[in-house]
């Protein structure tokens, strides 16, 4: 029994530090790649641990005026619901290790916690631009959880339409029947509509031109995160970086759980193996498209204008999603 | 909630990442919309006009050429006119063409300047980097042209201080069809690309009236439709030598002021070819005498930004 624990631990420390150190290099590529794209040469990919070592050794500075508790609470909040995320999503070929408790529902809920851990932060930070800037994360949250629910729901659904007896919600039974396997043309329009439509929410839930309004550094100079220093702000960094991973890795899980193993016919260590680095592909694939495509190519809206965009036309494209998904059902 | 407590106010200033030089904008918010502003300018007041009073003409011209960075030229160029005008000098034809290529050539750098900056304020830091990067060139040209890159120190009281020679015509020429190039992709970009325009359009709303009211120049002016622009109202230099069009625009917001750049830095390419193209033989200076009386004279220069006078 106390091997089950010490295993239970030793996996779930190699998930955390794992998640953090790869949430990292992702920030590396992402600003390598962007600075690219940007005609620049960009920093070296071990910058962002550069970075958080930095932060970690400045000083934490807290205004006066702030409710310390709060504002100190806030990033550790932030960087616990991200990291706890890492437990219940599918990570290359290997199941979640918190699958049997936690479901899809959980999730959502998770993803929504650093964002109003940050809110709660700017407020408590007693900073006129932290606190445009929670105002603005709040109108944010409000605008692309809709579409995401809408999004995530409808395929749940049409799971169990099909395996009436299976726990639908449950991630790891999301990623082994991948719906694509199951619909017929109705249904596969349906999935790139919600596909579509989380490639939209993915920048928002993140943080991410064109939607890192909350922050806009030249508007409220960085705005929720304006009165943030040294180790809070290291860990908030942290946080979105395996935000990023996360959040990818979902849309992974849902959209393309297909591993490559199999495929070629392999097993033991080395399908494992194969299986991980597909996985991570296909993560960076996703980052690039939803994250650093889009923060090269546009500027950053208003905000009614990115909240317009998702109450009419992304809410839209997930409501036809699930509309074809129904009617598949019925066809 | 009474009114007051649902008015949060936001400091812009002095210190802010929009802002380039220090300035205080103290904006009332409700919601996003902006309720009121107060405005306090002025701290960058260093005394350059008492500077001058107790310098020689000579020694003014690098003073004056240090009132702004990015159109030093201007600044030097207006005030030699007047000193020019007070001794009673006629300047070579050659200087005339110099200091006019000078100031085009400072009209696009800083016009690129400008749109890369405005990207950056709108989260769109990809124009910024692409339009900063082709500012380069035209700034590598105006070193290698006068020595310096920002406080070019050409001018002299009766001409100017440097000549242009036969091999660096072609690089003229290159560097403005290479920005030529890039000003075309970059009207393209702005007319289409759509979160550029739903950041600029109907903000900074300025009427044709007010703008005429309230005195505006420049750029700012001409994108409200006014058509004023000193080159062609009151030619100095070597502007009455030169063909042009005035660009004008009637959106009277900020896209219609990048419009407006945009269409400025096309005529820039435009008259320096023609300068480069016709420039006179000679030389590019008469000696000024060395004691000039005191005087008063007003001379007009059509800055990048604004207008400079100097009396």
């Amino acid at each position: 029994m106390t091997g089950g624990i010490g295993a239970a631990i030793w996996q779930g420390a190699t998930v955390l530090i794992g998640g953090a150190l790869l949430g990292l290099v992702y920030k590396g590529i992402d600003r390598k790649l962007a600075a690219r794209m940007q005609a620049r040469i960009g920093p070296p990919l071990r910058q962002p641990f550069f970075d958080v070592v930095k932060l970690l050794a400045k000083e934490n500075v807290v205004p006066d005026h702030a409710i310390a508790w709060l504002f100190n609470g806030a990033p550790v909040v932030s960087l616990a619901a991200v990291s706890s995320l890492l437990f219940y999503l599918p990570l290359g070929g290997f199941a979640p290790l918190l699958g049997g408790h936690g479901d899809l529902v959980l999730v959502i809920y998770l993803l929504a916690v650093p964002a109003i851990a940050m809110m709660v932060g700017g407020f408590a930070a007693a900073s006129p631009y932290a606190s445009v800037g929670a105002q603005r994360e709040m109108v944010m949250l409000m605008s692309y959880e809709f579409p995401l629910v809408i999004a995530l729901v409808s395929i749940a659904w049409r799971l169990s339409t099909i395996l009436p007896e299976a726990s639908v919600f449950s991630l790891s039974v999301l990623a082994a029947n991948p719906l694509w396997d199951w619909v017929g043309p109705l249904g596969a329009v349906g999935l790139v509509l919600l596909a579509l439509a989380l490639l939209v929410v993915t920048p928002a839930e993140l943080s991410k031109i064109p939607f890192d309004i909350p922050e806009a550094e030249t508007e409220i100079a960085g705005g929720l995160l304006a009165e943030y220093s040294g180790r809070n702000l290291a860990l908030f960094y942290l946080a979105d970086a395996v935000k990023t991973v996360a959040m990818a890795a979902l849309l992974v899980a849902l959209f393309f759980p297909y591993g490559l193993a199999d495929r070629l016919w392999l097993s033991g260590p080395l399908a494992g193996l194969v299986d991980v680095a597909f996985f991570l592909i296909k993560v960076l694939v996703v980052v690039f498209f939803s994250v650093i495509v889009v923060r090269v190519g546009f500027a950053r809206l208003k905000i009614d204008q990115a909240a317009r965009l998702f109450w009419i036309p992304v809410t839209g494209i997930s409501l036809v999603g699930m509309v074809l998904l129904i009617l598949d059902r019925v066809a | 909630m009474t009114e007051k407590e649902r008015i949060v106010r936001v400091p812009i200033g002095p210190q802010h990442p929009a802002l380039k030089e220090p300035e205080s904008f103290m904006v009332d918010l409700r919601g996003e919309k902006i309720s009121a502003v107060s405005l306090r300018l002025g701290y960058n007041h260093r005394g350059i006009e008492k500077g001058c009073e107790e310098r020689t003409y000579v020694q003014d011209v690098y003073l004056v050429e240090r009132v702004c960075g990015i159109c030093s030229h201007s600044h030097s160029t207006a005030f030699v006119q007047a000193v020019e005008e007070i001794a009673g000098l006629e300047l070579p034809k050659r200087a005339k063409y110099i200091r006019t290529l000078i100031a085009e050539l400072e009209r696009i750098h800083s016009h690129l300047l400008w749109l890369g900056v405005a990207g950056h304020e709108i989260g769109f830091d990809t124009l910024l980097m692409y339009t900063w990067r082709d500012r380069e060139a035209v700034m590598d040209l105006l070193a290698a042209l006068t020595g310096n890159r920002v406080n070019y120190g050409l001018n002299t009281v009766g001409g100017v201080r440097r000549d242009v020679s036969p091999e660096q015509i072609p690089e003229i020429l290159r560097v403005v069809d290479l920005l030529e190039e890039r000003t075309k992709y970059y009207i393209d970009l702005a007319l289409t690309e759509e979160t550029l325009a739903k950041r600029l359009v109907g903000v900074g709303k300025l009427s044709k009236e007010d703008a005429v009211t309230l005195g505006a120049v420049g750029p700012t002016a001409r994108a409200s439709g006014v058509d004023r622009d000193t080159r062609r109202d009151d030619p100095y230099a070597a502007y009455d030598e030169v063909s042009f069009q005035v660009v004008t625009d009637d959106r009277c917001d900020v896209f219609g002021r990048a419009v407006v750049r945009l269409g400025e830095l096309m005529q820039s390419y435009s008259i320096v070819r023609q300068l480069v193209k016709n420039l006179p033989e000679g030389p590019v200076a008469v000696k000024a005498p060395l004691k000039i009386p005191a005087g008063e004279a007003v001379s007009r220069y059509e800055a990048r930004a604004a207008r400079t006078c100097t009396s």
